[in-house]
């Protein structure tokens, strides 16, 4: 396999920074957030935002869908929102000919970019019409399997609190999440921004859109970014180290992880690294790109046990101390030998 | 591919260089923690030649130290550097310190030298084992120590690690069996040793050999004792006997040449007959040579000369049981003299002969005080010395008594009085003398309870119960005689 030449790299990265650029133009204070999200869209992964309302996840999606020049769809997710509701229905009209026949009309999830806010308020059977749509990307009802467009994210939002008539998303569904964000405070400074440069807090327009065939070739390059197996072996590693049985896992993750990562998750990390090595303009996946995607990828895929709760221990937390925790080159050091740059 | 190499020669050079360091490093480890076993290892090697006295020199022992010490740690070493991580491993390391994005790691692939992929930096390795020098440190101590520690130290525990008692008895048995066959010594004497040989065979305590030990030294002195005695009369008989035969022989001769033969047979025959009666030879040999000597024929020079054959062959006979009995060597069956300490038990000892020779040898090896250490060995070799016995046994010389042990039957119990809710006799208090009567309370307390229950107190008389009516005539038969 050959490396991708600087030539073919750049107008990518460019065009990338530049979408970055107007994210960070548009939402301030954000610029890490902003990194994530379109290195996962990049990976063609679906990103779960957690955050306080109030904080801008709806706008920062509907950013994105600006900036993409993307088809955008919302769904507010409620207790008696039902699956037809989104995935769509089938109506008797009547034809031209006089007949009567089934149509099918098309959901909201028919779009490139869709917002299931606040998605823990739908009830389990709505949530799990979602799982088909999010991981083979296509519909089927009533027999008949229709693709979705592509490309097709979902970006939902649920509130960590008032948790009050919600429904947890169940393992499977946060298992098809490819990141799962949190969405900060803003600093004072921040603040002080929004509130003297944005009449009613309103988001500008985007100045500057990502053409379609752009995206495209984004997409083609980061298929091509290069994997080396020694940061593969490391991925490889670093999920197998979350169970705490395996070998290498440490000694917080034996005493307080349930159930580890699954494989779904390698192959989620090695995705977005991809797309991370891409961002930063490099052919080929570096250990900091795993290294800056760890949490992300593993704090919703970790089940931890009542010890963890008691002693307020995060999946977050744990899942930063196995990337320290473990070395990337896997050199098998023995005891009182380090190596130091 | 081997374009590629060429132009990440510089990024594949430097992880080479990484990967020698990285190996230096193993290998140092390595040969240290391998050396820390060897030298431990070694080292308890050296005690166990310290106990059992083997090998003799410091040098020695050094050289076997230092030997097993680097085979070791050479051994670790070489074990270490096979597990020094391959190129791309080294690659990746470089890498990961260097946040080099993987293009290190991708140096070698086509396309890489559009990116000019410049190594980053060596990483440094470093090796922080305190533990292991630690213990390489006390290791050497200990190496050191066992090898250059004097050999005194080792002695007693060599000696009370060895008992030589089955050596020494199947010594003594062989010794008491040659006796018994070629009839070296009186029977009497071999077979009371034998008796008591068998039966410390049978009862030799092993969980006490000194005690063994120094019934043997006893056997062994008796059989020693014996011995001398034995060669002492056989010196005599044989001394008599060449006596004998130089009388016999000169009357041989003067009976030659003499016309006067009648009457000088006669007095020779006297003579000789007087001098074989006082002689120290066994009187079964006396009375053959006089019966020979006095034959029917007379003494001749003839019979004088058969009678100093026959006395030669006696000798000859005499000096071969003498030449025997040497070499059973019964003077030198000493067991504890084998083993200087093994009569030597928790401060007593059975031995002072050997402790004196011991005590000799030892100060005379420390230093220059060799005339006042031969004067102390003198001292405790001295029967009744200091150092001829101890505490709980007797003097080593003491004669050996074979009789039972003595019994415990009517031993003396210490008094011990038990405890008493009674205050003790000893502790009693008078409260005061009165000649009347003890006083009975003018009305007792009634019993509450149990067969007393309804029975009226009596004034310091005994209870009286009430027989029912119904109960009269059976009590009344009860009383019948």
């Amino acid at each position: 396999m050959n490396l991708l030449t600087p030539q073919e790299i750049a107008p990518a990265s460019e065009a990338l920074n530049q979408t970055l650029d107007q994210m960070n133009r548009m939402l301030l204070g954000r610029d890490a957030l902003h990194r994530l999200v379109l290195t996962g869209i990049l990976a063609r992964g679906h990103i779960l935002l957690e955050g306080l309302p109030g904080l801008g996840k709806t706008a920062l999606v509907k950013a994105v869908a600006d900036i993409l020049r993307l088809r955008f769809k919302r769904i507010q997710f409620t207790p008696d929102l039902m699956p037809g509701d989104i995935l769509g229905s089938h109506i008797l009209q009547q034809t031209a000919s006089g007949a009567r026949d089934l149509v099918f009309q098309p959901g909201p999830v028919f779009c490139n970019i869709l917002l299931a806010d606040e998605i823990n308020r739908a009830s389990p059977k709505t949530q799990s019409a979602m799982l088909e749509t999010m991981q083979e990307r296509s519909v089927t009802l009533l027999g008949t399997t229709r693709a979705l467009p592509a490309p097709f994210f979902v970006l939902a939002s649920q509130n960590p609190i008032e948790l009050e008539g919600t429904y947890p998303l169940p393992e499977a569904q946060l298992d098809r999440f490819l990141f799962r964000l949190n969405v900060g405070d803003l600093p004072a400074d921040t603040l002080l921004d929004i509130l003297t440069g944005r009449r009613h807090g309103t988001v500008p327009e985007a100045s500057w859109t990502l053409p379609q065939e752009m995206l495209e070739r984004c997409f083609a390059t980061v298929d091509r970014v290069a994997l080396p197996e020694a940061v593969a072996r490391w991925i490889a590693r670093l999920v197998s180290a979350t169970h705490p049985g395996a070998a290498e896992a440490t000694p917080r993750v034996r005493t307080y992880v349930r159930y580890g990562a699954s494989p779904r998750a390698a192959i989620a990390l090695a995705e977005a690294a991809r797309a991370a090595a891409l961002l930063a303009g490099r052919p080929s996946v570096g250990f900091e790109d795993v290294k800056m995607l760890v949490e992300p990828v593993l704090n919703h895929r970790l089940i931890l046990n009542y010890q963890a709760r008691l002693d307020q221990v995060t999946t977050s937390a744990l899942s930063q101390e196995l990337a320290e925790a473990l070395d990337p080159a896997g050199m098998r050091l023995p005891q009182g030998v380090e190596v130091k740059a | 591919m081997v374009g590629h190499e060429q132009q990440a020669g510089a990024v594949f050079r430097e992880a080479r260089r990484f990967q020698k360091r990285f190996r230096r490093v193993l290998v140092c480890r390595g040969a240290a923690a391998g050396a820390l076993a060897g030298s431990v290892g070694a080292g308890l090697l050296s005690l166990a030649g310290r106990f059992l006295d083997l090998p003799p020199t410091a040098a020695d022992r050094g050289l076997v130290l230092l030997t097993i010490t680097a085979l070791a740690a050479a051994g670790a070493g070489y074990a270490a550097a096979r597990r020094t991580p391959p190129q791309s491993v080294c690659l990746a390391a470089l890498d990961a310190t260097g946040r080099a994005g993987g293009l290190v790691m991708s140096a070698g692939l086509p396309g890489a030298e559009a990116w000019h992929p410049t190594p980053p930096p060596s990483p440094r390795v470093i090796w922080r084992s305190p533990r292991i020098m630690g213990g390489l440190a006390l290791s050497t101590a200990f190496c050191l120590l066992t090898a250059l520690l004097p050999q005194r130290l080792f002695v007693g525990l060599v000696a009370a690690g060895r008992p030589p008692v089955a050596a020494v008895t199947e010594h003594l048995a062989a010794s008491v069996a040659r006796i018994e066959a070629e009839n070296l010594l009186p029977e009497q004497a071999v077979a009371a040793v034998s008796n008591q040989l068998a039966a410390i065979s049978q009862t030799g305590d092993a969980a006490d050999p000194a005690r063994t030990l120094e019934a043997l030294d006893h056997i062994a002195g008796e059989l020693a004792r014996a011995a001398d005695a034995q060669a002492g009369a056989l010196a005599e008989e044989q001394a008599a006997l060449q006596s004998a035969v130089a009388l016999a022989e000169q009357l041989a001769a003067r009976l030659d040449g003499d016309t006067q033969a009648g009457a000088l047979a006669a007095a020779a025959a006297e003579a000789l007959a007087q001098y074989l009666a006082s002689a120290p030879i066994p009187a079964a040999l006396a009375s053959n040579l006089l019966a020979t000597a006095l034959a029917p024929g007379g003494l001749s020079p003839e019979s004088l000369r058969d009678l100093a054959g026959l006395l030669r062959e006696a000798g000859a006979l005499n000096e071969s049981r003498l030449a025997r009995l040497g070499e059973l060597k019964l003077g030198e069956l000493k067991p504890g003299e084998a083993t200087p300490s093994a009569g030597c038990s928790g401060g007593s000892c059975t031995n002072a002969a050997a402790c004196a020779g011991a005590l000799a040898r030892l100060l005379a090896e420390e230093g220059p005080a060799a005339e006042a250490a031969a004067s102390l060995a003198a001292l405790c070799a001295a029967p009744g010395a200091p150092g001829a016995g101890g505490v709980s046994r007797g003097r080593g010389d003491a004669a050996l008594t074979w009789t039972d042990p003595s019994t415990t039957e009517n031993a003396a119990f210490k008094k011990e009085s038990l405890a008493s809710r009674m205050p003790a006799a000893d502790q009693a208090r008078l409260e005061g003398l009165s000649a009347a009567a003890p006083e009975v309370a003018a009305t007792p307390a009634a019993s509450g309870a149990g067969a007393l229950a309804h029975a009226a107190p009596a004034r310091g008389g005994a209870p009286q119960a009430p027989v029912l009516p119904r109960h009269r005539e059976a009590v009344g038969r009860f009383f019948e005689p």
